[in-house]
């Protein structure tokens, strides 16, 4: 019998709704079968419940056996595995960052020691500029405390 | 609570998983994912259920769906970096609980050395469904005589069956997971409703 055939037996009407897509069994039945559906209550019935069997499976719900949760629960790992990637990424770039950082410094550093334009100060002269209290100043036989020697710098701060 | 009246860990938790229900799956993801353990118990028990059925649906078994429901949950929470959205949590949930139901049935069906293909098409008689419509219905709400109805329906039939209703996939995409023909899903899902109506027809009609 061909598909076209607009007198369809019951047989094959049903084994069409059986085999349908939901999709189709709901809106989009071919225009003979339609036809004998509207002129057969059987078969009408046979798709409402084919319908209403649809409806109940969509809307099965059984619920989960009680140890399920405890026995789950204890089968997490104790960290999520991407967090943990997460932060190993993180930790890594925030070294990587640290190392080119010290590295810049260093450099610079090197450089302004190198070209004299870094050169330390205290109390705003380059020490280099500041005179050293003389050793002499530390000989036994000097009047000179060291203490003065030290609070002698301390006093050109001040000034 | 514990017979010694002390309450345990675990009945904390469960408190702490209470209080979070009201969130959406993309927040609870989000706070599991900064490593607040009670926002995935939480997800854990809002789609416990709907797991669990699915996994018992195309497994078969109470046994095989509880390791795939545990199993789902574990990849979930392993996978949490990349889980996005409220509705892709639970289509995630779904389609690794799914995919771990297949294996099982898979693994299963290569101990019994059977064929995806060894289900001969019978043809069977179509009952008459003009009496006893309203005891059809009510047998129709409760899930338990539906479980029970597909559990009764050879692995094919009930597999296709659950993709197509409990999984909205299109018989395309079934065939497409199964690796056989369009035409062998339509005759395994047309087989499988037949004998799901009828059974749950004449038991209403009991």
């Amino acid at each position: 019998m061909s598909l076209n055939d607009p007198k369809l037996s019951c047989e094959i009407v049903r084994g069409k709704l059986a085999e349908a897509d939901l999709v189709n069994l709901k809106s989009g039945i071919e225009p003979n079968v339609r036809a004998h559906l509207s002129a057969c209550d059987p078969c009408a019935a046979y798709r409402e419940e084919l319908l209403k069997l649809s409806a109940g499976l969509g809307g099965i719900s059984i619920p989960a056996p009680s140890e399920l949760y405890p026995q789950t629960i204890q089968a997490l790992p104790t960290r999520p595995a991407a967090l943990t990637v997460r932060m190993i990424v993180l930790l890594t770039a925030l070294a990587i960052a640290l190392s080119v950082f010290a590295v810049q410094y260093m450099a610079q550093r090197q450089q302004e020691i190198e070209t004299g334009s870094g050169t330390r100060t205290l109390c705003g002269e380059p020490i280099s500029a500041i005179t050293p209290p003389s050793t002499e100043a530390y000989s036994p036989t000097s009047q000179q405390e060291p203490e003065q020697s030290i609070s002698s710098l301390s006093d050109r701060c001040r000034s | 609570m514990e017979p010694d009246g002390h309450v345990s860990v675990l009945d904390m938790r469960e408190d702490q998983t209470a209080a979070l229900q009201h969130l959406g799956d993309a927040e609870l993801v989000e706070r599991a994912r900064s490593g607040e353990r009670a926002a995935f118990e939480s997800l854990f028990h809002r789609h416990q259920d709907r797991i669990y059925t699915l996994a018992l649906a195309i497994a078969g078994n109470p046994s095989d769906a509880k390791d795939v429901v545990q199993e789902t949950f574990v990849r979930a929470y392993k996978k949490l970096g990349s889980l996005r959205g409220d509705r892709g949590v639970l289509a995630y949930l779904r389609r690794t609980a799914t995919n771990a139901a297949i294996d099982v049935i898979r693994a299963r069906r290569s101990d019994r050395e059977v064929s995806l293909e060894s289900f001969a098409d019978g043809g069977e008689s179509i009952a008459d469904p003009a009496n006893g419509a309203d005891r059809f219905v009510e047998a129709m709400s409760d899930s338990n005589s539906l479980m029970e109805a597909l559990l009764s329906l050879p692995d094919d039939q009930r597999f296709v069956v659950v993709l197509h209703h409990l999984e909205g996939a299109r018989v395309s995409e079934i065939a497409k997971i199964l690796g056989v023909p369009t035409g062998t899903v339509k005759s395994r899902l047309g087989r499988g409703r037949e004998s799901l109506r009828r059974r749950m027809f004449s038991e209403g009609a009991e």
